[in-house]
């Protein structure tokens, strides 16, 4: 698993033309999202998702659950943070293709990491761009069960994965809610309602 | 739990001499407790970043496009009555904020100065430090304090008020002393 993520990562700063794991990102000079990021799958895995990274701190991303040949595209309405990328500079890219107890594991190691990283950081803009919450979120809906428990147990920032990771199915959980009790009520409710707790 | 022995390993600047260890870290408390910008404004209760999550508040509205800027936060300490100021030399009877900046001019940190000269900081999750100097807590991450402002310092004043109405009382008291003593009387007798 590391091994692949090590080599996904040399993809962090990509020629306007690439090729890996089957995904073709060849259009994707330019953003148009809905245009620019088009993937061809064509291995099997369980989750696939792509982070692209304009500027430090505004990232969008794409989880989503993948059948052979299935075809992936970005959309603007799955950029949580920033609608409109100037360009597209440089990118992660994140395939999960392990078994649950890898996930777990792989999982908690990354919250301890981001714990110990960001602990003296005031910003949440950098808490959650850190490579270690972002490739948290690239997990999408298979690293909610996860998410939610760390949300029940910590008093950790996780309201804004949990937006993302749960993308539309997510849609109007706690929203508008100012109150970090009520939207983790909300949250776990959901959460158990949507069979992940 | 207090134990500030972590601080030097993520600030070079600091030193054992030159910052000191005031209180408990709040991780565990809901939301973490509150961070360094809502420290610099006096508050305890909430952790202050200008993003829409229910565990962060932000005084005014937040921009959704370009939302962690210096203007932002200027705009936030207004609401707290601070104005922006030349430096960060102490003033008396005022306080002061520094407000820092990473490489892309991005806030990252802010610190208040108490009446003492010294710098308070909340170190993100972790304890609030005293500081001597700003260059302390310098570092990749907080990088450099790029704009100050201040506010005056409603406790100074007050104290000073008090002690105006004190001195005076003190001095009324002295010139009664003075009248009705018996040194005066005699004085006034023998005159």
């Amino acid at each position: 698993m590391n091994a692949l993520i090590n080599r996904i990562q040399q993809f962090e700063n990509p020629n306007p033309s690439f090729r890996i794991e089957g995904l073709d990102f060849t259009d994707c000079g330019k953003i148009n999202l809905g245009k620019c990021a088009r993937a061809e799958y064509s291995k099997q895995a369980i989750l696939i998702a792509a982070i692209l990274v304009s500027q430090p701190n505004k990232f969008c991303a794409a989880p989503m659950n993948l059948n052979e040949n299935s075809q992936i595209e970005f959309r603007q309405g799955q950029i949580p943070l920033s609608t409109v990328l100037p360009r597209f500079d440089s990118s992660l890219f994140y395939v999960v293709n392990t078994s649950k107890t890898e996930l777990e594991a792989e999982f908690n190691s990354l919250v301890r990491q981001w714990r110990e990283e960001t602990f003296s950081y005031s910003s949440l803009t950098k808490a959650f761009s850190h490579p270690a919450y972002v490739r948290i979120m690239a997990m999408g809906k298979d690293g909610l069960e996860y998410v939610l428990r760390e949300l029940k147990t910590s008093n950790d920032s996780w309201f804004y994965a949990l937006k993302f990771m749960a993308g539309k199915d997510g849609e109007g959980v706690a929203e508008g809610v100012k109150d970090s009790e009520t939207a983790k009520s909300a949250w776990l409710e959901w959460g158990y309602k949507n069979n992940y707790i | 739990m207090r134990d500030c022995s972590w601080i030097p390993s993520k600030f070079p600047n600091a030193r054992p001499d030159n910052f000191k260890c005031c209180s408990d870290r709040t991780n565990h408390l809901p939301h973490n407790g509150y961070n360094c910008i809502a420290w610099a404004a006096g508050k305890t209760d909430k952790w202050w970043w200008p993003v829409d999550v229910p565990d962060a508040f932000w005084p005014i509205p937040i921009d959704s496009k370009d939302p962690v800027t210096l203007t932002a936060f200027i705009e936030a300490f207004k609401t707290e009555h601070y104005e922006i100021c030349s430096d960060a030399a102490f003033e008396d009877g005022y306080e002061k904020v520094a407000i820092y900046v990473d490489q892309s001019s991005e806030p990252t940190h802010a610190a208040r100065q108490l009446p003492s000269g010294v710098w308070t900081s909340k170190m993100g999750k972790g304890e609030d430090i005293e500081h001597d100097t700003l260059e302390v807590i310098e570092n990749i991450h907080y990088g450099k304090p790029k704009i100050f402002l201040k506010r005056p310092n409603l406790l100074c004043q007050k104290q000073n008020k008090r002690k105006t109405l004190f001195s005076r009382l003190l001095e009324f008291l002295r010139t009664l002393l003075k009248r009705f003593s018996p040194t005066a009387k005699r004085n006034q007798t023998s005159s």
